[in-house]
């Protein structure tokens, strides 16, 4: 459909901070689209700039800790040009972002309806504390949560409740996006498997839009409609989830399916992939991955391949066919 | 990230604090640093710098501050500036002998009880949590007061056996925790032995909270023994700080108008203890990221 | 998991305290045992003549010398007076019980250094927050140091200084005792007036020169939560700033400090209890000066022993603060 507006648009962004040996240059010109109701997974390893990227989108990173260049836009706004009152009253209510280890997302020494309410209130001019208790009840049985766990504190909560009062939390004032950043760390196998499930449903039931961050390219493969793979703070691959579950074209995408064990199917011996991370205050000249890639020679040390779209989807890379020849538009 | 890697990241993540470079030094602890280096100095070179036997009344009394006697002088004819630069010496003595002492004793029951846990482990909390609660100078103005003699040595012991508990209880939380970590399970992994853990593995990840308890010791020695001086119970027949203040007040020097008899004293003392403040100040500022760092995570905008 | 409640927290710190102060008792009973004998017996010797016979066997009693009796015994006497509050008679007041002594003073005790620690360690904690709140800006920054450096100031001296300007120099404010002696002490606005004019010169030396460590305190601890995850969500759950600076960051900054105001509160008391000697203020500090000036044992001993009972009560009622706002607590 093309006429379907879009949830999220991130172009041509870049973010880096100080650190004592320099500027990180954590992220580097990457773009990317979510559309309404739709989920996008956002995957890399640890230091690849995803978790970065999505600070600096939503403006928890901001100058001068750190310099951000490019644009973004959350349901038709322009949120760099937004004011500080814009966009606080924008937070949670027209988007909202679950940071890392949502287990230590919830405050230690306030009640779960408490942590609920004061999201409400925040944004509601005509609080009442009846029909915020309604909702509060509402959005944990969505969830799966008892609704006496209100009065409970974080501590008295499993891992997989707290996880669940945290996506609670997203739904409370029924925001359009929700970027969710490693929601599930925390959690034991079993217990992931069952919150990624919980906000995929939700997500096709309630039409928000879900940017997912995480490490676990396999999880998106499996549950997201499109996946975005980032590495060195640049974008290598792109495209459905299907697509490029059995047929990835980036040597560091097809590394990273195979360094993790498939949700379903045969367990096969799992291989890391050696080397570490490119230094992100000196990234190479030439392709991130190139030091760590089988497949590289002399030109990916040099050159920085650029992303070339294949149909729907498109990767960077000087091995996918076609890449050489100046045929691919960029995207 | 191959389980390999994690062990050897977490590893040179532990070995990091070991070495703090000096590039790190602020402001403040380059001041901090400069004031009780210059204290050291003027203790040590007390003879040179100002000849003569501090508590000689070898000048007229009462003098207000002029260029003869900088400081002025005493109700009894002493200079003021030269019993603070002799005073130097008692109380940095103290300071520094006690609050050692003290941090000594507090590693020493803090790593233990951490370490070991069990028996050993409650004795030694229960111990701190006497001492914690029992307030150290009354304690010390009743035992002083039945002390035949008043020796620096004996007030020295006297106060490092009765305020170790603070930082013994802060390096035991620290050693639980640093228990528990990786780089600790893996040196027990590998059968690394007890003592090669301890001196290999917990106690250089401790050095900073071992300062900073030496440095409070310090201040606190220096508060506590000025005090003890200061009622009359501490050495009062030598010259310090403490007894210059014991001195002055004993002899109406408020009532005098003699204010450059009991403020010096007190400057240098504020100085002294302020300067180490501030090196502690500096140390939090260099061992704690979150201090150091300008803000990454930008609240509100 | 097994539930604790609250109450068991509590009874556990309770039986803790019970525990530490058995301690202060004993050692307060072995002290003058410890002591070179002489001591007591040359104090005996020098007390003579000066001190009615009966005094005399009191302090027999409290020293152990001159009796047949076991160490046991002693102990057991010991303890029986001590918990009945029989402190004996002090020599400066002769022929008054030290318990009547102390039960004079400790009013005037428990207002001045309660009154200004309390005060002190609200004003560091609102400084805290706001220097952490505004890290970056200049008088956020420099509060802490300033801060820092008042608290290397001896309490005592602080007083001393302020006692000089304020009250010898300007004479704006009293230079000793708790009220004017020109009035009967009632209650009644001219005493109430009185009492609390001069208790401002020693309540502000307390103030500034211990405010220091709340403020450091507080600022660390604030600063490192407000890096926290769940500050984090609560920014973006778009709440107002000073709701995230008070529900997300110092409730839980709080917590740390009350804990280590648990355990400084014995220096605090401590340096406390000499700023009365500077303002002849009648509390206990002042007390436990003049008994060690007139070797007034029984009453040195007995003053140590409410000191040590103060703050033990200190701790507790922080200890009931902190289960009331960490429920944590109360579960472990």
């Amino acid at each position: 459909m093309a006429d379907d507006p879009i949830a999220l648009t991130i172009k041509q962004m870049s973010v880096s901070y100080p650190s004592p040996r320099g500027w990180v240059q954590a992220v580097r010109d990457v773009s990317l689209q979510v559309k309404r109701g739709q989920m996008v997974g956002l995957a890399g390893e640890s230091g690849s700039g995803k978790s970065t990227l999505a600070m600096a989108a939503t403006r928890v990173l901001r100058p001068p800790s750190a310099r951000i260049g490019g644009s973004v836009r959350i349901i038709g706004r322009d949120v760099f040009s937004l004011s500080v009152r814009e966009l606080r009253a924008a937070r949670w209510k027209t988007f909202a972002f679950v940071s890392q280890s949502a287990m230590n997302a919830l405050n230690p020494v306030m009640s779960v309806r408490a942590q609920m309410r004061d999201a409400i209130r925040a944004h509601d001019s005509m609080y009442s504390s009846g029909n915020a208790d309604k909702r509060c009840e509402e959005v944990l049985r969505i969830v799966d949560v008892p609704v006496n766990k209100l009065d409970s504190y974080p501590h008295q909560l499993s891992g997989g409740q707290r996880q669940r009062v945290v996506i609670a939390l997203a739904l409370i004032l029924q925001p359009q996006l929700i970027i969710m950043d490693e929601p599930t760390t925390a959690l034991d196998v079993v217990a992931q498997r069952a919150i990624i499930a919980l906000i995929r449903r939700l997500q096709r039931q309630l039409g928000f839009a879900v940017l997912l961050i995480t490490h676990d390219l396999t999880l998106v493969l499996e549950v997201a409609d499109e996946v975005v793979i980032m590495y060195g703070g640049r974008v290598m691959e792109t495209g459905a989830s299907n697509e490029l579950l059995g047929n990835a074209m980036h040597p560091y995408s097809r590394a990273l399916i195979q360094s993790f064990p498939p949700l379903h199917g045969v367990m096969t011996r799992q291989e890391g992939i050696p080397g570490t991370p490119p230094d992100m205050v000196n990234p190479p000249e030439g392709c991130p991955f190139a030091a760590r890639c089988i497949l590289a020679k002399e030109v990916c040390l040099r050159e920085m391949p650029v992303l070339v779209t294949h149909g729907n989807r498109a990767v960077a890379c000087h091995h996918a066919a076609g890449n050489r020849t100046f045929g691919g538009s960029i995207q | 990230m191959s389980a390999r890697s994690v062990i050897t990241d977490t590893l040179t993540s532990a070995k990091r604090e070991r070495f703090v470079s000096l590039r790190f030094l602020n402001t403040k602890a380059i001041v901090g640093l400069s004031i009780v280096g210059l204290f050291v100095v003027v203790a040590i070179f007390a003879p040179v710098i100002a000849p003569g036997n501090p508590s000689a009344d070898s000048y007229l009394p009462n003098l207000s501050p002029g260029s003869a006697h900088w400081l002025g002088t005493t109700s009894f004819g002493q200079g003021v500036l030269r019993q603070v630069v002799w005073g130097a010496r008692g109380s940095l003595l103290v300071s520094f002998l006690a609050g050692g002492i003290t941090t000594f004793v507090a590693v020493a029951v803090g790593v233990t009880s951490g370490l070991l846990l069990g028996w050993t482990d409650r004795i030694l909390s229960f111990l701190t949590n006497v001492f914690l609660v029992i307030p150290s100078l009354p304690l010390l103005i009743v035992l002083s007061s039945y002390l035949p003699s008043k020796g620096d040595l004996i007030i020295i012991l006297v106060i490092s056996m009765t305020s170790w508990a603070y930082s013994a209880r802060t390096l035991r939380s620290q050693v639980l925790s640093l228990r528990e970590r990786d780089f600790v399970l893996h040196a027990k992994l590998v059968g690394q032995p007890w003592w090669s853990i301890v001196f290999g593995e917990i106690l250089p990840n401790m050095g900073s909270l071992v300062v900073s308890g030496l440095l409070y010791s310090m201040i606190g020695a220096l508060l506590t023994v000025t005090s003890l001086d200061f009622l009359g119970v501490g050495n009062i027949s030598a010259v310090s700080w403490g007894s210059m203040l014991y001195w002055a007040q004993n002899n109406g020097a408020l009532l005098n108008g003699l204010w450059w008899w009991f403020v010096p004293p007190g400057v240098a003392i504020t100085l002294f203890g302020g300067a180490l403040a501030l090196l502690n100040f500096s140390l939090d500022e260099i061992t704690n990221p979150r201090l150091r760092q300008r803000k990454v995570k930008v609240r509100g905008r | 998991m097994q539930r604790f409640s609250g109450r068991h927290f509590v009874l556990r710190r309770i039986g803790l305290y019970i525990l530490i102060f058995w301690c202060a008792i004993t050692l307060n009973f072995i002290i003058p045992r410890l002591m070179p004998g002489n001591a007591a017996s040359a104090l005996m010797a020098r007390s003579q003549g000066t001190l009615p016979p009966s005094a005399l066997r009191a302090l027999e009693l409290a020293f152990g010398i001159h009796t047949h009796a076991s160490m046991f015994t002693q102990y057991v006497d010991y303890l029986r007076n001590t918990l009945t509050g029989h402190f004996g008679i002090s020599f400066t007041y002769f022929p008054t019980p030290v318990a009547q002594v102390i039960g004079s003073m400790l009013p005037w005790t428990l207002f001045l250094i309660g009154l200004s620690t309390v005060i002190a360690f609200v004003l560091g904690n609102i400084i805290g927050v706001y220097s952490a709140w505004r890290r970056g800006h200049r008088l956020a920054d420099a509060l802490p140091v300033a801060f820092t450096l008042m608290s290397s100031m001896p309490y005592f001296w602080a007083g001393l200084a302020l006692l000089y300007v304020l009250g010898f120099t300007l004479n704006w404010f009293p230079i000793s005792h708790a009220y004017s002696h020109n009035i009967q002490l009632g209650w009644n606005f001219q005493s109430l007036g009185s009492v609390l004019y001069h208790a401002i010169l020693p309540a502000f030396s307390i103030v500034i020169t211990t405010m220091g460590r709340w403020v450091l305190d507080m600022r660390n601890n604030l600063i490192g939560i407000l890096s926290d995850d769940y500050v984090t969500l609560a920014q973006m759950k778009g709440l107002p700033e000073r709701e995230i600076m008070v529900n997300y960051g110092a409730r839980n900054a709080l917590l740390p400090v009350l804990t280590s105001f648990a355990m400084s509160l014995g220096f605090v008391v401590g340096g406390a209890v000499v700023v009365e000697v500077v303002f002849n203020y009648p509390g206990i500090g002042f007390g436990l000066f003049n008994a060690v000036i007139n070797s007034d044992y029984p009453m040195m001993q007995a003053i140590l022993l409410i000191i040590v009972v103060a703050v033990l009560l200190a701790n507790l009622v922080i200890d009931l603060l902190y289960s009331f706002l960490d429920r944590r607590i109360s579960d472990a």
